[in-house]
């Protein structure tokens, strides 16, 4: 058959048909398009910041192949002639960067990183030009920076919001260091340009140097080698600087930074993917309802010379076409957020892994071919199975037109042969029309028998553990994604028992307690069967994701408090600007040291932070007073004896790490942890692991005492004070210390203060900012869910029309009805809301140990929020409930006699 | 019997499981029938009438026994053979009319010979010429929801002959129709046999078709009970 008669035929029988149940179809589009939608919306937004974050990254490392630092201190200029002496070098370039304010005469200020780099030297590695001035010529050269003092070139990003060009003059402030810059002119957006986002201040590196007054060294030296010479490279680099230095290969940094966020961009696309999925459902539902009420239509086709794959195409097209359809509908839908999305999600990415600054959706042809390939897909996976049921439609149905309970008798009955079964003093059965017996038949020979589902659901359900346990492949939990999917698949597959568990209530006891309304909605659901166990299937997926991220939302939040306040202690805190940004590079001011030690009404816990790299991961050392901490709060061990833990690092034997370092590292308590700081090498035994939810959570505690000993470096990197008194006081001492210091200190360097308070509310608030993208795909998954309902009660009315109209002509009065339909919503609902709050714990406990450990290396301690649980599920009940409307409205629509006629021809 | 029959069947045997019970719907049944034979089955309900037609019209595989239809050895041919058989050598109207409802009265016309490969506007001139014959010419942009039902019977008729098969089989086709129609179904059954030569096989509980059969066989329990051959 040609493709063109195909798709006319398509038209004929199945476009048409489409058309004649347009709300039927447009329920499912909308259900589908929101799943799209939202799914569309969150890749867009996540694939452009993570693009973003990759172009930054690729711009900064450029064709550099490793880097030097090192841990504590700064590299001296004698590393870089010696690096530069060395014949497998190609080039090594020196770099200062430190994230700093820049201000333009107006008062507009931005954050932005200041990079400070040999132009020469830097050239073979990273590609940079201004962009052309409107008349085609390159504003100024690059040389200019080199020649003429303070001077930079500006990000387009950073340009853009300070309305920077050539000429402007900026001031910028670091800490105790403030200095006038003049703009050169605005960099292209390519190579170095794009790093950071754009918010970006190019300048030569002496000039770096004199702002910061660090003219002994630099913060890195990066390098590239000849040709094939990366593996010997490394080993003469290791001979040549020992372990005073820290080499690392760059590709293996930028490794582990796409790690971290193809994690995070896997985790968001599989929770968007859920609502696609749910969507799956209704086009099931659809398709599987067709396949089952036009299977005369089927029968007659295949009479009339329809071959069976004919038929195949016309059910499979179906679940294309609706894929398509709700594509199509789903772009606009993605459209109305994708904006507020990206704005969301780049703020996460910018949070927890580098700065981006992206403001507008970038579209590629790869992205919107894939997300229409993903939706009609699904689609047409959800239409294979009612499709193929379909090629198997004997054409000799079409002469039978009643069933006869007949069978083939050479094969083997591998069930117990059907019977109609009656019950209560009313009979459904006796009002079906004609075909109804044999219609609920073969919804179940379209679905399977019941026992065969709840076996393969139950055997899913015995891999998900097994799976739970598998380790991450490359970062991302790929085999805790399918324990999840197979979880997801597995209690939906227990549906269709759990209903005719339900379903085989005692009619007696049932009309005693509820009426016949109740027994007649029993009955109805018995008959339906499998295909309403599919509706169920997608209210169980919505219910117990939504369980599920609430446990999930509510143990992490309870965590974080619970480590905010034993942590994050203390009444202010006191740290150099920007300090978090720039890996507290530079101490606290030593005037400032001694006017916090001279302290006689606070308790001050100092602190010394060095950022390092260890086993290719980026962390920080901190040694922190640990005899003060302790006297206000500690850390909240996972694993390990906390009091043995404070003593062993207290006597100089050892050191807690965080949950996150450990997981990225492997470092377990008992493991050593060898590393170089300020030149000088140290050995402890890893006797902690606490939990740290701080964005760059790879941290190495030990006691500040341990490490001036054996660096020999008093310096404090920041401060905690602690007050006494009741809380007020406290927030009253801590204001009035802050606006002191500001007094004494505030003209000459900028400090970062923060009341202790406020930082935890802050936290606090950040948290929920970050799980807000999450909410919106919790509700949608359950408004998917919702229409699934809707959709499922409106096609069991209508296809029960000629019974309801029976009952009708046999005294059942409209609240009857009415009820019988809200039992049935009812019963499906209570299946769907205990599945899948079964299905949710199970959930929260692999995304709690599984799928966040694998992806953050965190885990929380578990607690279920039961008051939210316990207000929304009474609202999703509700929800569903309502779903029952459509379906009413519609069973009153006509008067009994007309449809009786239209039911006997 | 002529020596070259249009249908063959030997020893035709349709056998159903009801629970544990098998049910005999053919229990072995043996005929001939002549090219442009009207041959009516008689019988009650559940004697087989339909199980035959159903064997005939390859809509179904006998359990045992040998049919040769038009010289087609109908139980040797695979699913796709049978297809071909159910598109070029039968054609068959249903009791129930069976047309399609999303399509108009046109397009279930055409759709065998579109369905066989027949291209789009040839078919068209022909089903338009077979409508106009049944006086449906003003019906044919209508859906079957739309037609009375000796329309709807009529326009199944056009169907089964738009392929031009030499064998027409009609399972009850009167049986939904009022007494007018129902003769008006007949008579057309019978032109097409008497003057274009058609081989009908008509299922029947009435007597309408009498005047026109030239064989009767009548079933019970499976088996045919008398075989009576007469000319009109």
């Amino acid at each position: 058959m040609s493709p063109a008669l195909a798709v006319r035929l398509y038209g004929w029988f199945s476009l048409r048909y489409a058309r004649r149940h347009f709300w039927r179809t447009a329920a499912v589009i909308l259900g589908l398009s929101l799943g799209a939608g939202v799914f569309v919306a969150v890749r867009l937004a996540v694939t452009t910041s993570v693009r973003s974050f990759e172009q930054s990254m690729d711009a900064v490392t450029g064709s550099a192949d490793f880097v030097v630092t090192r841990p504590g201190g700064t590299v001296p200029h004698d590393v870089i002639r010696d690096l530069l002496a060395l014949p497998i070098v190609k080039t090594a370039s020196p770099v200062i960067a430190v994230t700093v304010k820049a201000e333009v005469p107006g008062g507009s200020s931005a954050t932005v990183r200041l990079v400070g780099l040999d132009p020469v030297l830097d050239r073979p590695l990273r590609p940079w030009a201004s962009r052309s001035a409107a008349d085609g010529t390159e504003t100024r050269p690059w040389t200019a920076l080199m020649t003429e003092r303070d001077t930079v070139f500006a990000g387009s990003a950073l340009a853009r919001r300070l309305g920077l060009e050539a000429g402007s003059r900026l001031s910028v402030r670091y800490v105790d260091h403030r200095r006038d810059f003049t703009v050169l002119g605005v960099l292209k957006d390519e190579g170095l340009g794009l790093a950071e986002g754009g918010m970006i201040l190019l300048t030569d590196l002496a000039t770096a140097q004199e702002f910061l007054g660090t003219l002994d060294g630099v913060d890195r030296v990066e390098g590239a080698f000849h040709e094939g010479g990366v593996e010997e490279g490394m080993r003469v680099l290791e001979r040549l600087l020992g372990t005073r230095y820290a080499v690392q290969l760059l590709e293996e940094r930028k490794k582990s930074g796409r790690s971290m966020v193809a994690a995070y961009e896997q985790n968001l696309s599989v929770l968007s993917f859920v609502s696609l999925f749910v969507g799956m459902f209704l086009v099931y539902s659809l398709t599987a309802f067709n396949s089952v009420s036009r299977r005369r239509e089927v029968a007659v086709l295949r009479s009339l010379g329809a071959s069976s794959r004919l038929v195949f195409f016309l059910f499979l097209m179906d679940g294309v076409l609706l894929g398509i359809v709700g594509w199509a509908v789903g772009i606009p839908v993605s459209a109305l957020f994708a904006r507020d999305l990206l704005r969301a999600v780049s703020g996460t990415v910018t949070l927890l892994f580098a700065r981006v600054d992206v403001e507008t959706v970038s579209l590629s042809p790869w992205d919107v071919a894939a997300s229409i390939v993903l939706t009609a897909g699904v689609a047409a996976l959800a239409a294979l199975q009612p499709a193929r049921s379909l090629m198997d439609v004997p054409p000799t149905e079409a002469i039978r037109p009643r069933s006869t309970g007949l069978k083939d008798a050479p094969a083997k009955q591998p069930h117990p042969p059907r019977t109609t079964r009656l019950g209560g003093p009313v009979s459904c059965e006796a009002a079906d029309p004609p075909g109804g017996d044999r219609l609920s038949g073969r919804l179940l020979d379209a679905f399977s028998g019941t026992g065969r589902l709840t076996a393969l659901g139950l055997i899913l359900l015995g891999l998900v553990w097994p799976l739970s346990c598998a380790p991450p492949v490359r970062g991302v939990p790929v085999a805790g994604y399918a324990a999840v999917f197979f979880l997801f698949c597995g209690f939906s597959l227990l549906a269709p028992g759990a209903l005719k568990k339900v379903t085989a209530l005692s009619p007696d006891s049932v009309r005693k307690a509820a009426g016949e309304p109740c027994v007649l909605a029993l009955k109805n659901l018995d008959k339906a069967g499998s295909r309403i166990a599919v509706s169920i299937g997608a209210l169980v997926t919505a219910v117990a994701l939504f369980t599920a991220l609430v446990i999930m939302i509510a143990s992490f939040r309870k965590t974080v408090e619970a480590w905010v306040h034993q942590t994050v202690s203390g009444d202010l805190f006191l740290r150099p600007m920007l300090a978090d940004l720039n890996g507290y590079r530079d101490p606290l001011p030593t005037d400032v040291v001694r006017y916090l030690s001279e302290l006689s009404d606070a308790d001050v816990v100092a602190y010394r932070r060095i950022a390092m790299t260890y086993a290719g991961v980026e962390c920080a050392l901190e040694g922190i007073d640990l005899s003060r901490l302790r006297r206000h709060g500690g850390f909240l061990f996972r694993k390990g004896d906390a009091e043995a833990a404070y003593q062993a690092m207290a006597s100089g034997e050892g050191v807690i790490v965080s949950e996150v370092f450990s997981s990225r590292t492997g470092l377990r308590i008992g493991d050593r942890f060898r590393t170089t700081v300020h030149g000088s090498p140290m050995d402890f035994a890893v006797v902690g692991i606490y939990r740290d939810y701080r964005t760059q959570g790879a941290v190495i505690y030990m006691d500040a005492g341990v490490l001036r000993d054996r660096t020999g470096d008093h310096s404090w990197s920041g401060a905690r004070v602690f007050f006494s008194g009741s809380e007020n006081q406290i927030a009253q001492k801590a204001q009035r210390l802050r606006e002191e210091i500001l007094e004494r200190f505030g003209g000459r360097y900028d400090l970062d203060m923060i009341i202790g308070r406020d930082l935890r509310s802050d936290i606090l608030n950040v948290f929920d900012q970050t799980f807000a993208v999450t909410t919106v795909l919790l509700l949608m998954a359950l408004l998917v869910a919702g229409l699934g309902m809707m959709t499922t009660l409106t096609v069991m009315v209508l296809e029960r029309m000629g019974q309801l109209n029976t009952l009708k002509a046999v005294g059942a009065s409209p609240g009857q009805i009415r009820r019988m339909l809200l039992w049935e919503a009812a019963f499906m609902t209570g299946v769907g809301i205990l599945l899948g709050l079964g299905c949710g714990f199970v959930l929260s406990v692999i995304l709690i140990e599984v799928i966040n450990a694998q992806s953050f290396g965190w885990t929380f301690l578990y607690h279920v929020a039961w008051d939210q649980l316990g207000a929304a599920l009474p609202l999703i009940a509700a929800v569903s409930l309502g779903a029952t409307v459509p379906a009413q409205r519609l069973a009153f629509r006509h008067s009994p006699a007309m449809l009786l006629r239209e039911e006997a021809r | 019997m002529d020596a070259s029959p249009i249908i063959d069947a030997e020893n035709l045997t349709r056998i159903y499981r009801l629970g544990a019970v098998d049910v005999a719907g053919l229990a072995g049944v043996t005929f001939r029938i002549a090219p442009g034979a009207f041959v009516v089955l008689k019988g009650n309900s559940g004697s087989g009438k339909s199980t035959l037609l159903a064997l005939l019209g390859g809509l179904d595989r006998p359990t045992r026994g040998r049919l040769h239809v038009a010289g087609t050895d109908v139980f040797s041919l695979n699913e796709q053979e049978l297809t071909r058989y159910r598109r070029r050598v039968v054609g068959i109207v249903f009791q129930s009319f069976n047309l399609l409802p999303t399509l108009t009265v046109l397009e279930n016309v055409c759709l065998p010979a579109l369905l066989a490969g027949f291209p789009l506007e040839p078919t068209r001139k022909k089903a338009l010429r077979w409508l106009e014959w049944l006086g449906m010419q003003d019906r044919l942009r209508h859906l079957p929801g739309e037609l009375s039902g000796g329309e709807a019977q009529r326009t199944a008729i056009a169907r089964a002959l738009i392929n031009e098969p030499p064998v027409i089989l009609a399972d009850e086709p009167t049986g939904n129709l009022d007494t007018r129609n129902g003769e008006r179904v007949v008579e057309i059954l019978g032109t097409l046999n008497r003057d274009y030569g058609r081989t009908v096989v008509m299922a029947t509980h009435s007597t309408m078709a009498d005047a026109l059969a030239t064989r009767q066989l009548c079933l019970r329990d499976g088996l045919i009970v008398d075989d009576q051959c007469h000319l009109p």
